[in-house]
């Protein structure tokens, strides 16, 4: 009997010590008065802008990355480390907002809102701004190759990209599921709310003739695919403008007269954020002062929401410099707006690629 | 558990018991044999678990909030999309083993009974690829595949071809990459199950009447089948969930099982759709091993018929 | 013309040596690249140690490395512990046969489906992702090595040597340093070494369990893919390959000379 119980107690004592050993990583529950937990991408912040903050305010910042918004999304429900300020693409936010995850802003302490670019706010996921700031954007333009010998002067639409290229060349199309889902339906369909089934059907048989004629679907090559002339047409995200030029002047980024697709990161504030709002408004307030913005945008090659921080970047090329003017100022911005639920849109890539 | 005579037979599995007194016994025995189980607990924590967890997993449908037992995971997948999927995995992970094993039963064969001196050098450097980093590989092999790559380089600068082939981004490099990575697992235990013959195979069994060939069929396959049935499985099995080599090589063009997974693993609504499909797809696998190994039996028998052993 | 013998006789070694060139083909490119002045695919220009030196100064990279390391002997060092808690088990007569098949499960799944299963595990428990479930994670991988392997070399030890040694006078510590642990030095030692090999390069496992703060070599080397081929990463790859190749070697003559087996199937 004794035999037995002291087994059995020895064991439980070694499952603890090995289950606890697993909480050692986690996170304090005591928050120093001077921290800020801020979730953004990668590459997103960059650690001269938070150690600049740093510096000036002696709060400290907790940087958190994630790689998706469907990362930041689970995240955000599953609670785990309360977040003071975040940063969710357009869909992200909406979805946010929608589930009443978002702490409402206080404009008279963003005293920069009145000069951001008036094209990128009120959008479709926060009319008024109430809970999001837009902070930077990125394009998604169509990257040709100048030795195809193609008329570029008047591209009206993405045709480029879904119909077979000459020469019998493949194209370079993104990884995202979403993003090709959503320029396919617009190239069919224009705006819409929400796509019929139909609809839904004919988006799945485009994708999957253009599937004959792709190279590969892939973002983190798309620099390399394009400079080595692999890929003569594609896909050209705006934050590989300047590196692909620097290497391969042949390349040419278009405009499609009938919109452009755009991926706008905002600010918020989580509802369940727990830094003193003084902290947190001094820390947004910090990131959209010029200069800031500015080394922003030399490490993510983001445009800006702020025109007047281009002035202050130190590594962007002046065709760079130009481009988010020139888009806001003469083209229709279109969003990533789901027009048929996540679940469908990955059966349908699911679909197209089997 | 303790046992106080010494056990003495001789091919007795077990060492001899120590000897140990009476308190020394107790606390030794009763913390050692709970400490010796380590390695179990840890087995039960994070594997069984798991993988109970995911199995149960996909029967529960959370989406409203509270946990509900549903088979709606499973029915979901019961369409041509996903079947078609698994039917390509299927396919994708048995050719894979099928070109293995033509690969590796031939070098194996010849290393052993025709270099037989060389076996040793030969065993360590098809470790070395083995042990290199996976990324690595694929790195290694975009280099030579690529447009601009070694391959089409040397081809062009020997005037076989004018423009460059796309050796990248399609079945074919998908094909290359599978076959390169998973040839030293079949290789190994065959290789391993071989080393312990020699060419006295061969001359014992013409002493016996039989020719080369025959010996080859009724005494050497026989032999190493072991080692063939674990090749096969070390082969098949994990190259069924593979997924970045279909993504890196492919230009992520083909979607295999692996893929799908990740897809819907990191959304909490599809989690189940993912657990389901993962389960579904290991069912399946299963299946064929127990079918692939019935055969293995079979094959077995067949070519030992009239071969007493 | 080749002689018909002369043909049958080349079949064979051809067969061997296009395999190996298969095998090697990309590793040679690789490293022979590395020490490329020019950037991959130009032709070969000059020789040179520049991309060596410009990976010394890579800062992030030596940060995954030390990472990746960290991780591959914590892996080692918690399956060796385990494995050796499990061996004073076995010593002192415990019989664990029948649990023993248990471990054979490891190696066979396939790493992605457990990588989903610790994943759900892990998210379910709310614990945090970081180099502690990537450890602990590669120890399952590693247990399904060790603990099969111990024990067919552990259940082949000689009864007779253990009681030879307890009439000789010596306690069960003595016996259990003296005879049982030397006899198993070579199957703990190669085992140990190839579980750290998988360890460091393991991704799958690593991709999913690492959470997005902590970066070990693999996923360096996936995240540099992003910028195509760098002779940074050729130099590096070089590095790796000779390493590995040391330490294979290593583990090979060892295992040759104590006349064990690392790849025991039956």
């Amino acid at each position: 009997m004794i035999k037995w119980t002291v087994r059995i107690g020895y064991l439980f004592v070694l499952t603890g010590l090995i289950v606890g050993s697993l909480f050692i990583t986690s996170y304090s529950d005591q928050k120093p008065a001077k921290t800020l937990d801020v979730f953004c991408w990668g590459d997103f912040l960059g650690e001269e802008l938070i150690a600049k903050f740093e510096e000036e305010t002696h709060i400290k910042v907790n940087l958190h990355t994630c790689n998706s918004n469907e990362e930041l999304l689970l995240k955000m429900k599953k609670g785990g480390v309360p977040y003071d300020i975040i940063f969710p693409s357009d869909y992200a936010a909406a979805l946010l907002i929608e589930n009443h995850l978002l702490r409402p802003l206080d404009k008279s302490r963003l005293p920069f809102f009145a000069s951001l670019s008036k094209q990128l706010c009120g959008q479709f996921f926060d009319r008024d701004n109430t809970y999001s700031v837009p902070f930077s954007w990125e394009a998604s333009l169509i990257a040709v190759n100048k030795k195809l010998g193609l008329d570029t002067s008047h591209v009206r639409d993405y045709s480029l990209l879904f119909s077979p290229p000459p020469h019998q060349l493949k194209l370079l199309s993104s990884q995202d599921a979403g993003e090709n889902f959503l320029t396919a339906a617009f190239y069919l369909f224009g705006n819409q709310e929400m796509l019929t089934s139909s609809q839904i059907k004919e988006v799945r048989s485009l994708l999957r003739k253009q599937r004959t004629f792709v190279e590969a679907y892939c973002d983190y090559r798309a620099k390399y695919l394009f400079t080595k002339e692999h890929c003569m047409i594609g896909v050209g995200k705006s934050c590989l403008i300047d590196p692909i030029l620097e290497e391969n002047p042949q390349i040419e980024f278009l405009f499609p007269e009938t919109g452009i697709f755009v991926s706008l990161e905002n600010v918020a504030v989580p509802v369940s954020a727990k830094a003193s709002e003084e902290n947190i408004y001094k820390f947004i307030n910090f990131v959209f002062r010029p200069e800031n913005m500015a080394l922003h945008i030399d490490t993510a090659s983001m445009f800006p929401s702020l025109q007047e921080s281009l002035l202050y970047t130190r590594k962007r090329s002046d065709y760079f410099k130009a481009l988010p003017a020139r888009i806001l100022d003469n083209y229709p911005i279109l969003f990533y707006k789901l027009v048929a639920s996540p679940s469908t849109i990955r059966e349908v890539w699911v679909d197209v690629k089997s | 558990m303790m046992e106080q005579e010494v056990v003495l037979s001789p091919g007795s599995s077990a060492p001899a018991l120590p000897r140990f007194s009476g308190v020394q016994r107790f606390l030794k025995l009763e913390f050692l044999s709970a400490l010796g189980l380590l390695p179990f607990i840890w087995q039960s924590l994070f594997f069984f678990i798991p993988m109970l967890l995911l199995f149960s997993m996909s029967f529960i449908d959370n989406s409203s909030g509270t946990l509900r037992f549903t088979i709606s995971h499973f029915t979901q997948l019961f369409s041509t999309t996903y079947l078609s999927i698994i039917l390509n995995s299927v396919g994708l992970s048995l050719l894979t083993t099928l070109i293995t094993l033509c690969i590796a039963f031939p070098f194996s064969f010849i290393s052993i009974f025709h270099f037989s001196k060389y076996k040793n050098i030969i065993s360590l450097f098809l470790l070395i690829p083995f042990w290199t980093n996976f990324i690595l590989h694929i790195y290694a092999w975009f280099f030579v595949l690529e447009k601009n790559g070694f391959l089409n380089q040397v081809l062009m600068h020997f005037g076989f071809i004018t423009e460059p082939l796309a050796f990248l981004n399609n079945f074919f490099s998908i094909m290359v990459m599978m076959i390169y990575y998973y040839l030293p697992f079949m290789i190994l235990p065959i290789y391993s199950t071989l080393e312990r013959f020699d060419s006295s195979i061969f001359e014992a069994s013409m002493d016996l009447g039989a020719n080369r060939f025959q010996t080859l069929l009724k005494v050497v396959i026989p032999l190493c089948i072991g080692g063939i049935r674990t090749g096969i499985f070390l082969v098949f099995i994990p190259s069924f969930a593979e997924f970045l080599i279909p993504e890196l090589m492919g230009g992520d063009k083909y979607f295999f099982m692996g893929n799908v997974i990740s897809l819907y693993m990191f959304e909490e609504k599809t989690l189940g759709t993912a657990v389901a499909f993962t389960t579904l797809s290991l069912a399946v696998v299963l299946m064929i091993v127990y079918f692939i190994q019935k055969g293995l039996v079979l094959f077995t028998r067949r070519l030992t018929r009239g071969v007493r052993t | 013309m080749i002689s018909h013998s002369t043909l049958k006789k080349l079949t064979s070694p051809l067969i061997v040596f296009s395999i190996f060139v298969f095998l090697y083909l990309p590793i040679i490119v690789l490293i022979v690249y590395s020490f490329n002045s020019r950037s991959f695919p130009a032709p070969w220009k000059t020789f040179t140690f520049e991309w060596y030196i410009a990976l010394f100064a890579h800062g992030t990279l030596w940060i995954s490395f030390f990472n990746s390391f960290i991780v591959a002997f914590a892996s080692t060092f918690l399956c060796f512990f385990m494995s050796m808690c499990m061996l004073f088990f076995l010593f002192i007569g415990g019989k664990i046969e029948k649990q023993l098949s248990l471990f054979y499960l490891n190696l066979v799944i396939p790493e992605a489906v457990l990588a989903v299963g610790l994943l759900a595990y892990f998210s379910l428990l709310h614990i945090p992702l970081g180099i502690v479930t990537v450890i602990f994670s590669h120890v399952v991988i590693g247990l399904g090595f060790i603990v099969p392997a111990l024990y067919a070399r552990f259940v082949q030890i000689d009864p007779r040597l253990t009681e030879a040694s307890y009439v000789l006078g010596a306690s069960s510590l003595q016996t259990f340093n003296k005879v049982i642990f030397p006899l198993l030095k070579p199957v703990l030692l190669s085992t140990s070494l190839m579980i750290f090999m998988i360890s460091f390069d393991d991704f799958i496992l690593s991709y999913f369990c690492a959470g997005t703060s902590f970066q070990t070599l693999s996923l360096f080397l996936a995240n540099s893919l992003r910028n195509g081929i760098s002779p940074v990463v050729n130099a590096l790859a070089t590095i790796l390959i000779i390493a590995t190749g040391c330490v294979t070697s290593f583990i090979f003559i060892s295992s040759r000379k104590h006349k064990t087996r690392v790849f025991a199937h039956d």
